[in-house]
């Protein structure tokens, strides 16, 4: 896969191009969905266990009247913590399914264009797409970050890492709903920069889908879509994982939220799909389907007839980073493109295996990390040492892990150098307070 | 459905193919046509050379590795390679002795003290050859340990020559002998062409950084260029010195080990042109005929020094100072 001609390292890692349905699996047999995010205000649920839920009504709403919607008919069986696939505990709504899909009264809005700020706002945030603009009558109840101007709006219609293939479907599939999209928050970022960033293949395409906005092509170069890179190249400003490029205004959308917003406004009925690719042995090539938000990986899984063995990996995301799970109940969220099952005899292992000193972990390091050093410096607890070294410009990329023939979780050395510093620091400004 | 116990880890879920034994495999492929041309041209002493040096260094290493009590690393094949770059440089007829030490320091105090591959701060393999050679010069002499040794070829080491009796004398050498090996010296060092082979399928491959063995053998051409031209009477010809002794075998086998060698470009060109620079000042001006080794494990104690030689790291000169300054 990486070249390897005269040592020079060049990650072609690409993304492939796909062809093929995007097929819908049948309603599971119970979803389970996360109303908290860590880190954030969680929405109250406004329904109780043992109520029954059609699809489609409201199970929980936010303090700006974002709701999160049921994805099946049937009845609540638990609200309590679960696990996101980060680890993390969140407050989840279980709901069992008891009969075909019922849907709740649909409120649809005809004309995007031509409805008004507001409106639009509000019936957004209705169907559960939490829009960054906020109506003006909620002004004095939000947060200093929900205040600060919008200045940039970056359209992700491309996907980070083989052999994901979601945000670009919209563009050919749904590229109607996905342009009235676009003109919508075209018309809600008033004065700010609309960027829509596309695979080169479609820039002509999307230059006449698209008006007034800005199209941003790119290769299907993993680099090229990582989210970071992207950032530098569209705003020339470096944001690595401790700065939050919503301070400057920026906010980054996926293609599938922004498609989904148009679809749903015209039929009135919140999401309650996601579209991801799966990706298994038993499969002769990664397929692309539709599955009901909060889908048990279990079922996705048992829907297409892929078996699991013991020991074999489940990722959520994709080859290079994403996260495998230890439950196979853990549910599809919206920010879950992709499922992979890696058989046990593909399973990579990582080592502590010393570095050997080779460099290409330098040489493909994106950011001109030096990973040999600083990977060294985090293992040996030299936290301080390894952030100076610029383990915090780390842009999560994978691919020093990816080459490292003594098989070190280098990218993993670069998160623990930056959370150990981060703790280190909280407490010396606490003790210094 | 029966419960599955799913395998956990992090990412990335792909990897490149490479591993460290990958590359110690191709370092044996590369060195292969040279320790059989070794082997032919030596017949009998040649290969009790490598076998006994290829063997003690990995019987060694695994003794090392039980007595410190740590897991076993004969695996990765590192004191194989080693252990038969070692045999290669010493001559054919080298005393067994002399062989068992080298391997013993090479493999013990200059790799296993520092705690294996990846952390010793010089070449293992220059020390088990210079310790030995330094506390017996004669022994590693190949017109000592050769000289009943009967071959068809010119029984004379082309740098002790041109050291002994200046530029002229080497006239006397053919290139195209010294090319295909009819020059005395280790046992392996001698094919310059097999061993540039070698090194061409390690550089295609990308086991070792064509930069550093380019760069060095282009130094050796260039400033060697410069000393002939300075003066032609006293100093040889840099093709002469490309072609003979260790040159080409310490470019592509001792100057790229990883461990002790730069990983940043710039910084692996440098390192290169030093190595060749320090080769010829030794070779031109000091007291020994051939200079690599020493050159090389000059270098190889630099080499954290020309390293920091970098591009450089995006954000971190604007964003982290002021997360490290905030906190202090
Ligand atoms: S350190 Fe590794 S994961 Fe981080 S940016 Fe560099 S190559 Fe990517
Ligand atoms: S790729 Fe691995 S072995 Fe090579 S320098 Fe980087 S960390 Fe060390």
């Amino acid at each position: 896969m990486a070249k390897r001609i005269l040592g020079f390292l060049k990650p072609n890692i690409e993304l492939q191009p796909w062809d093929g349905e995007v097929s819908t699996l049948d309603p599971p047999d119970r979803v389970i969905l996360s109303i908290s995010q860590p880190g954030q205000m969680p929405f109250k649920p406004v329904v109780e266990i043992g109520e029954s839920v059609k699809t489609g009504e409201f199970i929980a709403m936010s303090p700006s009247r974002t709701g999160i919607h049921s994805s099946i008919t049937g009845k609540v069986s638990a609200i309590g913590p679960g696990y996101n696939r980060e680890g993390r505990e969140v407050l989840c709504v279980t709901i069992d399914r008891e009969s075909d899909d019922d849907f709740a009264a649909p409120h649809p809005v005809q004309n995007l264009v031509a409805a008004s700020r507001d409106e639009l706002i509000e019936a957004f945030a209705e169907l559960g797409f939490a829009s960054p603009w906020k109506p003006r009558s909620l002004e004095s109840q939000l947060s200093e970050e929900e205040k600060l101007p919008i200045t940039t709006v970056v359209i992700k219609a491309v996907d980070e890492e083989p052999p994901l293939a979601v945000q670009r479907r919209f563009l050919t599939e749904f590229a109607e709903d996905f342009s009235e999209s676009v003109a919508a928050i075209r018309k809600l970022a008033q004065d700010a920069r609309v960027v829509v960033v596309v695979p080169e293949e479609f820039a002509s395409r999307a230059r006449t889908l698209l008006k007034d906005v800005e199209i941003f092509p790119v290769t299907n170069d993993i680099l090229d879509c990582n989210n970071t890179l992207l950032l530098l190249k569209i705003t020339r400003k470096f944001y690595p994982f401790h700065t939050d490029p919503r301070a400057d205004g920026i906010i980054i959308l996926s293609a599938e939220d922004v498609a989904f917003a148009a679809r749903c406004l015209h039929k009135g009925k919140p999401r309650t799909n996601k579209l991801i690719t799966v990706s298994a042995p038993d499969l002769p090539k990664p397929v692309t389907v539709r599955v009901r938000l909060g889908t048990p990986v279990r079922f996705v899984l048992d829907s297409l007839n892929i078996q699991l063995k013991s020991n074999d990996r489940v990722v959520f995301g994709g080859l290079l980073t994403g996260i495998a799970q230890p439950d196979i109940e853990t549910p599809i969220t919206r920010t879950t493109n992709g499922v992979i099952i890696i058989p046990k005899e593909k399973v990579i292992p990582f080592s502590d295996a010393p570095c050997i000193n080779c460099g290409r972990c330098v040489q493909i390091c994106p950011v001109n990390i030096q990973v040999n050093l600083v990977g060294r410096f985090s293992e040996f607890g030299l936290f301080e040492t390894a952030v100076k070294n610029g383990s915090g410009s780390c842009v999560e990329c994978g691919l020093c892990a990816y080459v490292c023939p003594s098989r070190r979780p280098l990218m993993q050395y670069m998160q623990f150098a930056n959370s150990e510093f981060e703790k280190i620091m909280n407490q010396v400004s606490q003790e210094g307070v | 459905m029966e419960r599955v116990v799913l395998n956990v880890s992090m990412g990335p879920h792909i990897h490149g193919g490479t591993r460290t034994s990958d590359i110690m495999t191709g370092y044996l492929v590369a060195l292969a046509p040279a320790a059989i041309w070794g082997c032919c041209f030596y017949r009998l002493a040649g290969l009790r050379s490598l076998l006994l040096a290829a063997g003690s260094a990995v019987v060694f290493e695994w003794i090392a590795r039980a007595i410190m009590k740590r897991p076993a690393t004969i695996g990765d094949g590192s004191a194989l390679v080693s252990g038969l770059l070692l045999g290669m440089m010493f001559p054919a007829n080298a005393p067994w002795w002399l062989i068992l030490i080298g391997t013993a320091i090479m493999v013990i105090v200059a790799k296993q003290f520092f705690g294996g591959i990846g952390y010793y701060p010089f070449n293992p393999v220059l020390l088990g050859y210079l310790i030995p050679a330094v506390s017996w010069p004669l022994h590693v002499n190949p017109h000592y340990t050769l000289a009943n040794f009967q071959s068809q070829a010119v029984h004379l080491e082309p740098l002790a020559v041109l050291k002994s009796y200046g530029p002229q004398a080497v006239d006397a050498f053919n290139r195209m002998d010294l090319l295909m090996g009819r020059q005395m010296g280790g046992v392996g060092t001698g094919p310059i062409l097999l061993l540039l082979l070698g090194g061409l399928y390690l550089m295609l491959r990308g086991y070792i950084s064509w930069i550093v063995s380019i760069s060095f053998l282009a130094g050796i051409f260039v400033f060697q260029g410069l000393f002939y031209a300075a003066d032609p009477a006293k100093f040889a010809d840099p093709v002469f010195h490309l072609i003979s002794g260790t040159t080409v075998f310490g470019a592509i086998f001792l100057a790229t080990d990883y461990t002790v060698c730069p990983v940043n470009k710039i910084a692996r060109v440098i390192y290169g042109l030093g190595a060749a620079l320090m080769t010829l000042l030794i070779r031109n001006l000091g007291n020994y005929a051939d200079g690599t080794v020493f050159a090389v494990l000059i270098m190889n104690m630099f080499h954290p020094l020309i390293d920091r030689i970098k591009k450089p790291v995006y954000g971190l000169d604007s964003s982290i100072p002021a997360a490290l300054n905030s906190g202090k």
